[in-house]
């Protein structure tokens, strides 16, 4: 699928908008536009935890409404309800989308990251030093906002706040042993989704 | 190429992305 870049992706909402010949139509859209827009990206930001993503359902939600919803929206006379269907709406759609990427990310590990094997730049100092000549800040970004959560808290107290192992384990509330292989899979997934990154792309 | 500080930065934005609030008005939003 063709991914637009955030202004490109908004332009083509304008766009739509310009092709509306009825005025009580186009106004509700033009609304939601420039009032709701920001808001409903937050939303779906806010469970994606990945910006691009985010606008896609936005621009998703947006598409839907034109599509199908426009005479029902037109007939919303109250803010709050044009607001609570929208950010509804979205959340819905990205919720939708979270459990699409899930299911794509369980295709592609039982695809390719048994691919991965285990080298040297399993170790600490190596992992990170292996990222940092290759990778760019937005593509990190990226790829640690795909970790699970537990993986992602379990990288962040040890690479970033730089505690031992077992005081990691003391904060997840976990044994040592958990700890350790979740360091390990955090750090195999982490690789995995920066090489993988185009992927997510195409 | 990153730089220690940036892959810091990276995840640190991540981790505090989940508590991001959604303001209940647009004017709120810088």
């Amino acid at each position: 699928m063709m991914r637009y870049k955030y202004s490109d992706r908004w332009n083509l909402a304008v766009l739509y908008i310009s092709y509306i010949d009825n005025e009580k139509e186009k106004k509700i859209l033009e609304k939601i536009y420039y009032l709701y827009r920001k808001q409903m990206f937050l939303v779906a930001r806010s469970i994606l935890n990945n910006e691009a993503d985010a606008e896609d359902v936005v621009q998703d939600v947006f598409l839907h409404i034109v599509s199908k919803y426009i005479d029902i929206l037109s007939r919303i006379e109250n803010e709050n309800d044009l607001r609570n269907y929208l950010l509804k709406s979205t959340k819905n759609m990205a919720l939708n989308k979270k459990k699409k990427i899930g299911r794509m990310l369980l295709f592609d590990e039982n695809e390719d990251l048994e691919k991965f094997k285990v080298t040297k730049e399993w170790m600490d100092d190596n992992f990170e030093q292996y990222i940092f000549k290759r990778y760019e800040y937005e593509k990190v970004l990226q790829s640690i906002n795909r970790l699970d959560e537990k993986y992602k808290l379990v990288l962040y107290y040890h690479f970033v706040m730089e505690l031992e192992v077992k005081k990691v384990a003391v904060l997840m509330n976990q044994s040592v042993s958990t700890t350790k292989k979740q360091l390990f899979r955090g750090k195999k997934k982490l690789l995995f989704l920066l090489e993988k990154e185009e992927w997510y792309d195409k | 190429m990153i730089s220690k500080d940036e892959f810091n930065r990276a995840f640190r934005e991540s981790v505090s992305s989940e508590f991001v609030e959604i303001p209940l008005k647009e004017e709120d939003i810088d």
